[in-house]
C-alpha cells in the first residue's frame, strides 16, 4: 500500500496530506459516496488519453473561458494526469465512505462497477472551480461512459453538464 | 462568464466548436478552385493530338467530354508530401471502364458502381489546381459495396480492384491494380521497344488488346451484349510493374504522337510554362479500419467484413423492408476497430464524436476479453458493435438531416433513457439477422460443427439481455425488448447463461477460444 501511495504522490507532485484533502478527491468522494452500497468502484482510474482526450483544451468540453494563471500553475500536474506513464489507482484510504473496490480484471457476474477518470480541475474566468470527470458504469457485458462537468459549491458539487461518450 | 448549464443525457451529433470553421475554410477553398477551373478549363489540354483510342502511337486516349463536377460531393485531403487535394465527384458524367471489369460483374450495369472523380491538386509554387481524373473499378462484391465513399487517399483496407488516373483531357496516365488496399501492379501505356520482355526492375512489357467500354449507346456491332454500351478496342504496349514503383518511378507516362511528353523522374515532366501542368501524384492511400493487434480477433473481423455477413443474411429473413435496407446500408459504413486495456470488467465499448468534431466511430475491444472469450463471442460482439456504429452514423449523417437522430432523441427524452438503451431496443429487431450471420460465419470459419442453429440466436442476444442485478431479490433486470420477446424467465436465464459461457469460455462454451 505504501508503495502505491508513494508512486501516486510522486506522480501528482503532491504530499499525502495535500492529496487526501485535494479538490480532486473531494469530487471523487462526492460521486462515490452517493452510490448504492451494492455497487463496486473500480480501483483503476480511466485513462483520459485512452478514451481520446489528449489535451487540456479537449477536456474543456463546455468550452469555458479559462483562467490561464490556474492552468500555468498546474500545467505539469495536468499533463501528467492526461498522459500518465503508469496505471493510476484509487486510494481507498482517501475515500470517506464505505466502498467495495473492484480489483477483478475479468468478467464479473452480477456486479455493477463504476469507474472514474482522475478528475481534471479548471478555473473559469468567473473564478469558479470546475471539475471534469469521466464516469463509466459497467454491468457484465453492458457499459456506458459519460463525461461530466461539476461546479464547486461551498460544501458540494453541482452537475452542470454531462454527455454520453461511449457505450457497449 | 459561463455558458449553458443544461445536462445532456444523450450522445450528441452536434458539431464541436471547431467543426463549422473547418467546413467554412473547405468551402471557401472549393469556391476558389471552382472559379479557377471555370476560368481555365478550356486551356487544360496537352499539346495537339490525333484521334482517340488509337494504336499507332501507343496512347490510350478516351474521348474528351466537358467535365461538370458535382461540387457538393468532395473529399479533402493531403498527399504525403503536403500538397492539398480536393477530389470532386464526376458522378453524372459518361463512365469508361476496361472490359475485363465488365467480365467480373456479368449481367450487371457496371456504370452504376464505378466511381469517377476529378482531383484538383494544389501547385505549391503557384495558385493553381491542376486536375487529374481518377476512375475506380471494384474487383469483387465486397469492394463493390465499398464504392460510395472511396477516394484516392481513402481506399478501404480490404478493397480490391483497379484505379486508373487520366489527364484532364483523358490521356491514360497510370493505373494501379490493388488487392486489399495494397498496390500489386502499376500500369502504363505507351511506346516501348522492349516488347514482351522483362525490363529494368520488376517491370514487364506486353502488347495486348485493351478494350474500354462506355455507357454511351453505340452501334449494335459495338454492343454485343446489348447493354447500351460502346466498345473501343486497341492493341497497345503495356508496361506492368510489380508493386507501386518498380525500378523506374512509373507514376505516370504520357506520349504525344509517339514522343515522350511526360515521364516522372526522367526529366520529361511536361512543360512548366504550359496552361496544363500534369501534377505528380502519390500512390493511393488506404484507411486502416482493422487496428486489432490480436491476430485471432483481427482474423474474425476480416472474415466478417469480407463476407458482408450481415448483408448476406437478410435476404433469407422475413424482415421489414426498412430493417433490410438498414442492414444493407450498414455494409457501406466504415468504422475503426482496435483493442486495448479498458476498465476492469469491461468487454468492449464504442467511442464516438470526441475531440475531432467528426462523426468517427471507434470500437474498442478489451484485451482481457479477447484473451478469455470464444471466437463465437468475439464475432457476436463485432456484429453487435457494427450495428451500433451504423446507427450512430445514420443518426449523425448529414444526408439524413438528423431526422433519425431526432426521432431517437425525442423518444429517449420522453422515456428518460440514454442512447444505449434506444439502440438496444432497436437492435432486438436484428437478433434473427445476427443469429443467422453467426451461423453462416461459423459454418465457413468458426470450426465448431455441432452447434445447433438456435444456439446462435441465443448468442445474438449478447449485450441486449441484462441491465443489472438486484441482490435483494436475486433477479436480473432485463432490457425491455428482451423481456417482451422472450416470455419465459427460465428461457431468459438460459439464453443469458449461454452468452456468459461463450464470453468466459467456460466448460459449457460450444465455440473454440480465440
Amino acid at each position: 500500500m505504501l508503495k502505491v501511495i508513494l508512486v501516486n504522490l510522486i506522480f501528482f507532485g503532491m504530499t499525502e496530506t495535500q492529496l487526501e484533502s485535494s479538490k480532486e478527491y473531494e469530487l471523487i468522494n462526492y460521486l462515490v459516496c452517493e452510490k448504492d452500497d451494492s455497487v463496486f468502484i473500480d480501483e483503476r482510474f480511466i485513462s483520459w488519453n485512452e478514451v481520446g482526450y489528449h489535451s487540456y483544451n479537449e477536456i474543456n468540453v463546455i468550452n469555458m473561458k479559462l483562467d490561464r494563471e490556474f492552468y500555468e500553475d498546474h500545467k505539469q500536474q495536468i499533463d501528467q494526469i492526461i498522459n500518465p506513464t503508469i496505471q493510476q489507482k484509487v486510494e481507498p484510504d482517501f475515500i470517506k465512505c464505505k466502498v467495495n473496490l473492484n480489483r477483478t480484471i475479468s468478467f464479473s457476474p452480477k456486479k455493477t462497477i463504476y469507474s472514474y477518470s482522475y478528475p481534471m480541475l479548471m478555473r473559469g474566468e468567473d473564478q469558479k472551480l470546475y471539475g471534469v470527470i469521466i464516469e463509466r458504469r459497467t454491468f457484465e457485458i453492458d457499459n456506458y461512459s459519460k463525461i461530466k462537468v461539476f461546479k464547486k459549491l461551498k460544501d458540494s458539487w453541482e452537475l452542470v453538464y454531462e454527455n454520453l461518450i461511449s457505450f457497449s | 462568464m459561463l455558458f449553458l448549464v443544461t445536462s445532456f443525457l444523450f450522445t450528441s451529433c452536434i458539431e464541436e466548436p471547431e467543426a463549422p470553421k473547418i467546413q467554412t475554410v473547405e468551402n471557401d477553398q472549393l469556391v476558389k478552385i471552382k472559379a479557377w477551373f471555370e476560368e481555365n478549363k478550356t486551356k487544360l489540354r496537352l499539346p495537339e493530338r490525333g484521334s482517340n483510342f488509337r494504336s499507332e502511337s501507343q496512347e490510350l486516349i478516351l474521348p474528351f467530354f466537358e467535365k461538370e463536377p458535382d461540387w457538393d460531393k468532395f473529399h479533402h485531403y493531403y498527399f504525403p508530401d503536403g500538397r492539398e487535394v480536393f477530389e470532386v465527384s464526376l458522378e453524372n458524367a459518361t463512365k469508361y471502364f476496361p472490359k475485363s471489369f465488365l467480365d467480373s460483374f456479368p449481367d450487371q450495369d457496371a456504370s452504376k458502381f464505378i466511381v469517377q472523380n476529378i482531383m484538383f491538386i494544389k501547385d505549391v509554387a503557384s495558385d493553381r489546381f491542376d486536375p487529374l481524373i481518377a476512375r475506380y473499378y471494384p474487383g469483387d462484391e465486397y469492394s463493390k459495396s465499398k464504392m460510395k465513399k472511396i477516394f484516392f487517399s481513402g481506399i478501404n483496407e480490404y478493397w480490391s480492384g483497379r484505379i486508373d488516373i487520366f489527364t484532364y483531357d483523358e490521356h491514360h496516365f497510370v493505373g494501379f491494380e490493388v488487392f486489399e488496399s495494397e498496390i500489386k501492379k502499376s500500369i502504363r501505356y505507351g511506346v516501348n521497344n522492349n516488347l514482351n520482355s522483362r525490363i529494368a526492375g520488376d517491370c514487364q512489357v506486353y502488347t495486348r488488346e485493351v478494350v474500354w467500354v462506355s455507357n454511351e449507346p453505340g452501334d449494335p456491332e459495338d454492343d454485343p451484349y446489348g447493354y447500351g454500351t460502346t466498345y473501343h478496342s486497341l492493341t497497345i504496349t503495356e508496361v506492368s510493374c510489380t508493386g507501386s514503383m518498380g525500378e523506374n518511378p512509373p507514376q505516370g507516362t504520357i506520349y504525344i504522337d509517339g514522343d515522350p511528353y511526360y515521364e516522372f523522374g526522367n526529366g520529361e515532366e511536361g512543360c512548366p510554362d504550359c496552361d496544363y501542368i500534369i501534377p505528380v501524384i502519390s500512390d493511393p492511400g488506404s484507411i486502416i479500419l482493422n487496428q486489432l493487434t490480436n491476430p485471432c480477433a483481427s482474423g474474425i473481423l476480416k472474415q466478417l467484413l469480407k463476407t458482408s455477413n450481415i448483408k448476406s443474411s437478410v435476404g433469407h429473413l422475413n424482415q421489414m423492408n426498412e430493417i433490410v435496407q438498414l442492414l444493407n446500408n450498414a455494409n457501406d459504413f466504415d468504422f475503426i476497430v482496435k483493442n486495448g486495456d479498458l476498465a476492469n470488467g469491461t468487454q468492449r465499448e464504442i467511442v464516438f464524436n470526441l475531440s475531432t468534431g467528426k462523426n468517427e466511430v471507434t470500437i474498442n475491444l478489451n484485451n482481457a476479453y479477447l484473451e478469455s472469450a470464444t471466437r463465437l463471442s468475439i464475432a457476436r460482439t463485432i456484429l453487435h458493435e457494427s450495428i451500433h456504429a451504423y446507427l450512430l452514423y445514420v443518426g449523425c449523417a448529414p444526408q439524413d438531416e438528423g431526422i433519425f437522430y431526432n426521432v431517437m432523441m425525442n423518444y429517449a427524452y420522453s422515456e428518460g433513457l440514454i442512447m444505449n438503451d434506444i439502440h438496444h431496443g432497436l437492435m432486438s429487431q436484428f437478433v434473427d439477422a445476427i443469429g443467422y450471420s453467426l451461423n453462416e460465419w461459423n459454418s465457413k470459419y468458426g470450426g465448431a460443427n455441432s452447434i445447433p442453429r438456435g444456439y446462435f440466436d441465443d448468442i445474438a442476444w449478447g449485450g441486449l439481455s441484462a441491465k443489472s442485478f438486484i441482490n435483494e431479490t436475486g433477479q436480473y433486470v432485463w432490457y425491455p425488448s428482451f423481456n417482451v420477446l422472450i416470455t419465459s424467465e427460465s428461457e431468459r436465464i438460459r439464453i443469458h447463461n449461454n452468452i456468459v459461457h461463450e464470453l468466459k469460455n467456460d466448460e459449457y462454451a460450444k465455440s473454440d477460444p480465440c
